[in-house]
């Protein structure tokens, strides 16, 4: 049967041009762009945000997420931003985020309190969980992992983008769905130095090209993806973050000179649910939403929890306090198995499970927890996290799952239930990303950066609290800039660039899927699990083949494939990219799961650095930084934030 | 710029995340406006639910049934590969 062929529903504007002027521009509307707006705007600023999906439901949390790390100034909190922030430095080996870290730490309960102001549930107001260990009957919030220290707070996260979509309608910030941004625009001043003018984009229903100019610009898009993980069949399954979130902002902000560092990083892939694993959080497990589940073996007999000495812990109350003599403990998105001082109550190690004669396959069985433990992991917990609301909560429970009658299986060997090969990588455990100063401001002038775009990322309070920061950093220094000037001949470049691919003919062409296809089997086999000189050659080799043979012939037949090819000719640019940081970094190195046959001794702690990249005309330049470049956390933070301080105080929240 | 015509054709795949139920849905295009991924196209047709246009490309997040103002009327189906399994819990053996 032929196919049908459709007119294309939206209005058909390709080639068209409008310019449009703000004081801070903000690029990608997750939760990191959206806070970054609020913060510019709450100062005066006019304010565009650029968004490719709508952000009443995009982003990484655009249906949900569960639980908010590191809210150590809550009112419940017995640790101090100080001791959270140095122990997650400390438990990374220092590859960590220690700016962004403390400002989560120290900011990120106000960035709660703003989404209840916004609409969004932070806490039980229905008195749902009432008596349940893990709520203060006082406030109603309610805590997760460690009962003792509550820092870490369980939330409605499924309320907060509409919540926060509706506040930046109520601010006036104008607001662009449906339109990516692909370049960034740049300006030099007369000695040369770049200062950031703006950035273009498109609008991926209709085509229509714009132009933002800005005095200042915040980049708040993903961190990469589909990089060695590709399904030609299901991409929108193969990678954990949202389909269209593949890292365009490292792709333009590589293109327009801007440092990175730890793009060498990448680990074991974790989840693909095209490939080796399950809808996250629908398969039995016991961490991060579904933290402590009772799991159970083939046989019904209870795997036991021990804490950090190895002692068996006998309740499931006792899985969320710290062990005798340890002050706290960290779990949460990026703590995988964590260092003595700070590691939690787990279940056995597997090796030692089979020693002891367990069977596979395991489950986890919540008809064995307390009541109110059940019900918060499985219809809060699983319900508010991520994309778990309809996929998985609904879903299951119309399938017939009862979580008092029922155990759902865990597959494979550990708690990810997944099988990946060691070529089969992804960015994940706090992977790399642009370089920043303490006002998280990128080397070009003008130019901010927040969540997942900055280096070892994390979770959604991380996101939050850096996107405010950075955009009230942005409108700072807005307020004291005129817009510079922008070449007509980078923005007719741009056009041409992004057209190019609608005038290719279909049946000439070679599809966005094919080319993202050979891109990932390429970074699995020249940037796989061991690297070497002459292998990364290789590879820069053949993805220089694709850029000069293959990228011409891409072909698109309307807006929606013309996005789609536009975001693999940014992934093969992030390729590029993690192939010349593998190179730059002569060592290998355990913290940053990078593996060297050429240099296969690991680096020593005192070897241990940035390795700063970015190129400049084609021309990739590196420098050296110290991992305690950001110096000490508080006295930095309070040198350059006191008017933020005494903001904070006058609203008596901090 | 020389105009050029756009056209879509449906992309199929081995799977249907989103079935919807002809005599439930308005035709109110709320799943379409709201799909980050962008995988579904007003209907040419007034009334009638979006095309599935790019099946393949969704993310499976289920934001479209969390905003459909007809209950029952969208459903997402994980593809059969992906539904873990779960049975009776056991009474420990040992």
């Amino acid at each position: 049967m032929e196919k049908q062929t459709y007119i294309w529903p939206y209005p058909n504007e390709a080639g068209q041009e409008e310019t449009i002027v703000s004081d801070v521009l903000v690029l990608g509307g997750g939760l990191s762009g959206c806070f970054a707006a609020i913060a510019a705007a709450r100062k005066g600023q006019s304010v565009v945000l650029v968004e490719k999906g709508a952000v009443e439901k995009s982003g990484s949390a655009g249906t949900g997420f569960d639980h908010w790390e590191s809210a150590c100034t809550n009112p419940c909190s017995s640790v101090t931003p100080e001791e959270i922030a140095w122990a997650y430095v400390r438990e990374q080996d220092w590859y960590s985020n220690g700016i962004a870290h403390y400002i989560e730490c120290r900011e990120g309960y106000d960035r709660l309190l703003d989404i209840e102001s916004f609409g969004g549930k932070i806490r039980d107001t229905e008195g749902e969980f009432k008596g349940a260990e893990f709520r203060d009957e006082k406030t109603g919030l309610m805590f997760a992992y460690d009962y003792k220290n509550k820092f870490t707070i369980r939330v409605w996260g499924s309320t907060f983008k509409p919540a926060l979509a509706r506040e930046m309608k109520r601010l006036g910030i104008r607001v662009f769905d449906r339109t990516e941004a692909t370049a960034l625009l740049v300006a030099a001043d007369t000695s040369g130095k770049k200062r950031g003018a703006g950035a273009m984009g498109m609008n991926v229903h209709t085509g229509k090209f714009y132009v933002f100019r800005s005095k200042t610009t915040v980049l708040c898009m993903s961190r990469p993806a589909r990089v060695w993980l590709f399904n030609a069949d299901l991409p929108g399954l193969c990678e954990f973050r949202p389909m269209q979130s593949i890292g365009s902002g490292h792709a333009m902000g590589w293109r327009a000179g801007m440092e990175f560092t730890m793009m060498e990083k990448s680990v074991r892939a974790e989840f693909s649910a095209a490939g080796r694993s399950f809808p996250p959080y629908g398969a039995g497990n016991n961490h991060n939403t579904w933290y402590a589940a009772t799991m159970v073996d083939a046989r019904g007999v209870e795997i036991p929890y021990v804490n950090r000495d190895g002692e068996e812990l006998k309740t499931v109350l006792e899985r969320y306090y710290p062990a005798p003599g340890q002050k706290f403990f960290l779990k949460g998105g990026v703590i995988d198995n964590p260092k003595y001082e700070y590691r939690g109550p787990e279940t056995l190690d597997f090796e030692e499970l089979m020693k002891r004669g367990y069977q596979l396959p395991f489950y986890a069985d919540l008809s064995r927890m307390p009541d109110a433990e059940r019900r918060v992991i499985w219809g809060m917990m699983v319900g508010e996290e991520a994309k778990t609301k309809i996929p998985i909560y609904q879903n299951y429970t119309e399938r017939g799952f009862d979580p008092q009658k029922h155990m759902l299986q865990s597959y494979g060997t550990g708690w990810q239930s997944a099988n990946f090969l060691e070529q089969e990588r992804q960015f994940f455990g706090a992977p790399g990303g642009l370089m920043h100063d303490w006002d998280l401001q990128t080397n070009i002038e003008g130019i901010y950066a927040a969540g997942d775009q900055l280096y070892a990322s994390d979770c959604a309070g991380f996101a939050c609290a850096t996107g405010y920061y950075a955009g009230r950093k942005a409108a700072d220094k807005a307020a004291m800039e005129e817009l510079s000037e922008i070449s007509k001949e980078d923005t007719e470049k741009e056009k041409k660039r992004l057209y190019a691919p609608l005038f290719v003919k279909p049946e000439e062409g070679v599809t966005w899927k094919e080319l993202n296809l050979a891109i990932s089997k390429a970074m699995q086999n020249y940037c796989g699990g061991v690297k070497c000189e002459a292998l990364l050659k290789e590879g820069l080799d053949l993805l220089g083949q694709f850029k000069e043979e293959t990228v011409p012939r891409l072909s698109a037949s309307n807006p929606h494939e013309l996005m789609r090819v536009h975001e693999v000719l940014d992934i093969l640019q992030v390729a590029q990219l993690v192939l010349h940081a593998s190179l730059a970094r002569k060592a290998s190195s355990k913290p940053l799961c990078f593996s060297r046959s050429d240099y296969p001794a690991e680096e020593t702690e005192n070897e241990r650095r940035h390795i700063v990249i970015r190129q400049e005309n084609g021309q990739i330049l590196t420098r050296e930084v110290p991992l305690d470049f950001f110096g000490d956390l508080k006295e930095e933070y309070e040198k350059r934030n006191q008017d933020y301080i005494k903001e904070a105080a006058e609203h008596g929240e901090n | 710029m020389e105009k050029i015509e756009f056209t879509a054709q449906e992309i199929p795949c081995s799977t249907r995340p989103l079935i919807y139920d002809d005599s439930l849905c308005i035709g109110c295009n709320r799943c379409a406006s709201v799909c980050q991924c962008d995988i579904l196209l007003p209907s040419p047709e007034k009334g009638k639910h979006p095309i599935v246009m790019y099946p393949g490309e969704c993310y499976y997040c289920g934001a479209c049934v969390m905003v459909c103002p007809r209950p029952g009327a969208l459903k997402l189906s994980h593809p059969l590969m992906n539904r873990a399994k779960f049975v009776p819990v056991k009474k420990e053996e040992m």
